[in-house]
């Protein structure tokens, strides 16, 4: 081998390394077109090089299907009827495109002959992490898109970290965070029916006598237009109102009160219905596992044999519409303002303590959810824990700086709706997860200490 | 048109793939991006075509070819990364499927072998989707140290994965 040979060779690799980190100048491509078309082995080294990166992605990296997003998008639907795609591609797309939603909706979400001709109700304006929907003729699927629009049925976020934000046609927005579940229709009404989790929501006037109802096991809220946010457990609701007025019924006695803007109102049985101003948020946080799973997400395991209770990381396996290879995400989660507590926020110096154990050592995602004051999603923020940290089998006890968390890439879409930083925002939700590999994930304890200067 | 699922689970299941063949191809990721969108409008809009069974992912191969040139000739040359005879010649080799599923598991036992830390190292950047500078904070180190371990990464990955085809080929 020349020492020429190598040379070329050494500056081919690098020009490679710049080119699949999107850092190729000019004068780098100028370059690499020189070297492939004058050394014919380099044509084989480029693509041996794209072979590992390409591979990489394929082994690693969760599949981006937002190229997809074009065909079904939904906007060119309502405006070419005829599926007559004639003359010019350029002139031909939107057509096609209009075909490629039409055909999808049918295959998608199915709505049995008398539905096909109804016009959908809504349309989705944000998501992110593993959800599932269901539609109306009870066909279920993983993969959605922002912009397609729906004809109502149940959304379903599975891990922690999913988001989903709808608009209804009246610009009503409604967003589900972690693992909730919400049914939802319009036939003139609007209805919605909140099976666990949490939802909040910012409606628009509606029509006379047509309050939205919002169904739990425990309450009926009815709202004429207004921005709130509900929570609910197995037993009771928590409704807070940021703007407006909700009316709210318990259906165990059927008592009903009406909730003011900044205040919030828990049908529980064994509880007064009286709504009650909404408390100032505090800096302080830790989770309570000895009392029992709450709006947790994990197995809960008791006390035993001198170990403390603890939650096991949950399995949730991408279907194969989403990743061929059909990887599994492990994780746990816990909710931070619930029915009785204040809301938490971080403030730059607050600290985020987890601890738990592993199996193996293995790199760990770390992250919060955060909604703003009025309950609108705020950005799930997070840290990747190097797997050196961990080790085999032991404990683990690690103190996080929020300050080094950052937005969770599967949300650059959104990026400049949403807040730079995680402080200020109330926390929703603490999580972590391993992706891929089943590691033993548990964590026995979450805290958010309060910064050192505030004593809070 | 009516989409058959089965056709919807083919069009998802080789978008990573389709990507990957399109991507080395126009070596800019944005224009990458802005082909397989056209081509997955093309693919749709031939469904018809395409008879369940047969191999996906070479009549999608086959599509996007076309596509690429299409694009090309729409686009000013600065903007195009490789020259047209440069792109001819990375445009011979064929997208092979056995071949691509050796490399694939060779690739899957040579990152194995990797010690924790560049695997760690490895999953920031693919995994986590993390930028130079961003992995630059989680690990400590300056951006240019980080390019040039992740560059030496793939480098040593791709050595391994050819060692091992030589070693099966002997």
């Amino acid at each position: 081998m020349s020492e020429k040979k190598q040379t070329w060779q050494d500056e081919l690799d690098l020009l490679l390394g710049r080119l699949v980190d999107e850092e190729l100048s000019s004068e780098d491509k100028a370059r690499l077109n020189e070297i492939l078309h004058e050394q014919p082995e380099a044509r084989e080294q480029y693509h041996q090089y794209l072979d590992v990166h390409e591979g990489l992605q394929a082994n690693l990296a969760m599949p981006d299907f937002s190229s997809l997003d074009a065909v079904l998008t939904p906007e060119p639907a309502t405006n070419v009827i005829e599926p007559t795609p004639t003359g010019t591609f350029s002139r031909a797309l939107p057509a096609m495109a209009a075909l490629i939603v039409i055909g999808l909706f049918i295959n998608i979400f199915s709505q049995g002959p008398e539905a096909k001709a109804k016009p959908p109700i809504a349309k989705i304006t944000g998501l992110s992490g593993p959800l599932l929907w269901t539609g109306d003729g009870g066909r279920v699927q993983h993969k959605l898109n922002a912009g397609a629009k729906l004809f109502g049925g149940t959304i379903e976020g599975m891990t922690p970290d999913a988001w989903f934000e709808l608009e209804f046609n009246d610009g009503s927005k409604v967003m589900i965070s972690g693992n909730s579940m919400l049914t939802f229709s319009d036939s003139g009404q609007k209805e919605l029916r909140l099976k666990e989790g949490s939802f909040s929501a910012n409606i628009v006037p509606q029509p006379k006598g047509k309050p939205m109802l919002v169904h739990t096991r425990s309450a009926l809220f009815e709202v004429v237009g207004t921005r709130f946010s509900v929570d609910a457990e197995l037993s009771s609701t928590t409704l807070t109102v940021n703007e407006g007025m909700v009316r709210a019924t318990r259906l165990s006695d059927g008592r009903a009160v009406e909730v003011l803007a900044n205040h919030r109102v828990i049908t529980a049985v064994d509880r007064e219905l009286i709504p009650e101003r909404v408390p100032d948020s505090v800096t302080i946080w830790e989770s309570h596992l000895e009392e029992g799973k709450k709006q947790d997400h994990g197995e809960w395991v008791p006390a035993k044999n001198g170990k403390a209770p603890h939650l096991k990381a949950l399995p949730y396996t991408m279907p194969a519409e989403l990743d061929a290879q059909r990887r599994t995400l492990y994780s746990i989660g816990m909710g931070i303002s619930q029915e009785n507590s204040p809301s938490v926020i971080l403030k730059p110096d607050s600290r985020i303590r987890v601890q738990g154990k592993l199996d193996a050592s293995h790199a760990m995602w770390f992250g919060v959810t955060l909604r703003r004051p009025n309950g609108d999603f705020a950005g799930h923020f997070q840290i990747v824990v190097p797997a050196e940290r961990f080790q085999p089998g032991q404990p683990f006890d690690l103190t996080l700086n929020p300050e080094e968390y950052h937005l969770d890439p599967s949300l650059k879409k959104w990026a400049e709706h949403l807040p730079k930083n995680p402080f200020g925002l109330k926390v929703g939700t603490i999580w972590c997860h391993s992706l891929w590999d089943s590691v033993g994930l548990q964590v026995s304890k979450m805290e958010i200490i309060a910064p050192k200067e505030s004593g809070n | 048109m009516n989409l058959s699922d089965e056709f919807i689970l083919e069009l998802t299941q080789g978008q990573q793939r389709l990507y990957g063949y399109i991507f080395r191809r126009m070596a800019n990721r944005d224009q990458a991006m802005e082909v397989l969108q056209q081509v997955n409008l093309l693919l749709c809009r031939k469904a018809d075509d395409y008879t369940l069974g047969t191999n996906f992912n070479a009549w999608a191969a086959t599509v996007a070819r076309y596509q690429i040139l299409s694009y090309r000739s729409s686009q000013n040359r600065e903007r195009l990364v490789f020259t047209d005879k440069v792109m001819a010649i990375i445009d011979e080799r064929e997208d092979d499927s056995d071949e691509r599923d050796g490399r694939l598991a060779h690739l899957h036992q040579c990152f194995q072998a990797l010690s924790d830390d560049n695997q760690a190292f490895l999953n920031l950047r693919y995994q986590g989707g993390l930028s130079m500078e961003q992995i630059a904070t989680e690990v400590g180190q300056k951006v240019v140290t980080v390019r040039v371990k992740l560059h030496r990464l793939r480098r040593s990955l791709r050595d391994c994965v050819q060692n091992r085809l030589q070693e099966k080929q002997a």
